[in-house]
């Protein structure tokens, strides 16, 4: 995967073919067993339009329970054409080498919480290890776009906690946190259009300011 | 062999076919690989890389050490059966570095020679990285964020 080196030297790892053109983003859905990850690329799948969706495992059908994931094309953007690759990785998997791989070509994360009170420390246990697997290829610790998603905040309000405790427990400075309802759809592509910015925008910090 | 990007097939295929190379691995100065021949186990590409990356950081300290005006340029080993060659070179990419394992049917001479053409070969075909406010000009993030708003429906 060719990497992109920056102006900072800090590495990377889009797919930017400048040749062709093409960038391709690599963001990883992370979240403890049942918060909701298989329902939120299903909800994608329905709300994005079919000819945006350029691949992904078999859905609603044959979810795949340790690696579901999805493909979608953001069309032409300037003359560049930007695909997302989104994974949703299951919290324990026998697929270590698979894990590996995905967080060390991770360019975004999108970190989804299960808003039910008695799934806190699950939650906790979760984003405790994404960022231990978030490394690089030499093994240094990587910093990457984060972004958090309150799932089931469709509950009723006793069993869940109200997003501002879900952020100050789990939320690090500023990042952008989104409250969901991931069967309606609430909160799902506001999330994604975030990380998704905020993971270009990382690709070039250097860029002059628009306008 | 593998690649990491395609213009680099043709020159590591000459250096290996040239040299006779039993394995060859091509990588950044941080271990990074960029490309491989003749490996078979993903995990002994990292190993190699990350060994030869190291051995050629401290050969090149030391050659500091010692006052060089520069590194020693190439670390040979050369054993009963076969040799190792690990050398650094420059490309616009960056400093990389060329490990090449050959055998008895080869030369450090050979070796060093089709190095040199593969460093130059390198040099000459690799693109150069084109700065980040040209990937991502100017009004891209606007341009971006109104695609996303029509594929997801806001407006």
């Amino acid at each position: 995967m060719p990497r992109c080196e920056h102006s900072s030297g800090e590495a990377d790892v889009a797919r930017i073919d400048q040749e062709k053109r093409t960038i391709g983003l690599t963001l990883l859905v992370v979240g403890a067993r049942g918060a909701g990850k298989t329902t939120l690329l299903r909800t994608l799948r329905q709300r994005i339009p079919a000819e945006r969706l350029r691949a992904g495992s078999a859905g609603e059908s044959e979810p795949d329970p340790l690696l579901d994931w999805l493909t979608v094309d953001l069309g032409r953007i300037q003359d560049w054409q930007v695909t997302v690759d989104l994974y949703a990785i299951a919290p324990v998997s026998n697929r270590d080498s698979t894990r590996r791989l995905l967080f060390n070509d991770a360019d975004g994360l999108w970190l989804l919480a299960d808003s039910q009170g008695n799934r806190f420390d699950d939650n906790a246990a979760t984003f405790r290890a994404a960022r231990e697997h978030l490394v690089d290829r030499e093994g240094s610790q990587r910093d990457v776009p984060t972004v958090y998603t309150w799932s089931k905040q469709d509950l009723p309000g006793e069993l869940i906690l109200a997003p501002d405790v879900l952020r100050e427990g789990f939320v690090p400075g500023g990042a952008p946190a989104f409250e969901a309802d991931l069967v309606r759809g609430t909160g799902v592509l506001e999330s994604l259009h975030a990380l998704v910015t905020l993971t270009m925008r990382r690709l070039a910090p250097s860029r002059e300011p628009a306008g | 062999m593998r690649v990491l990007e395609p213009w680099l097939a043709e020159p590591l295929g000459e250096l290996v076919r040239e040299s006779s190379a039993r394995l060859a691995l091509v990588m950044t100065s941080s271990g990074q690989v960029v490309g491989q021949h003749g490996f078979t186990r993903s995990l002994d590409v990292m190993a190699a890389a990350a060994l030869g990356a190291g051995i050629l950081a401290t050969t090149g300290e030391l050659a500091r050490l010692v006052g060089s005006s520069s590194d020693f340029g190439a670390v040979v080993h050369h054993g009963a059966q076969q040799g190792v060659w690990l050398a650094g070179f420059d490309t616009p990419r960056g400093r990389w570095v060329a490990l090449v394992v050959f055998g008895r049917n080869s030369t450090v001479g050979l070796v060093r020679m089709f190095f040199q053409r593969f460093a130059a070969s390198v040099r000459e075909v690799a693109p150069v990285p084109v700065p980040d406010r040209e990937v991502l000009a100017e009004g891209f993030e606007r341009e971006l964020d109104a695609s996303l708003r029509a594929l997801f429906g806001g407006g």
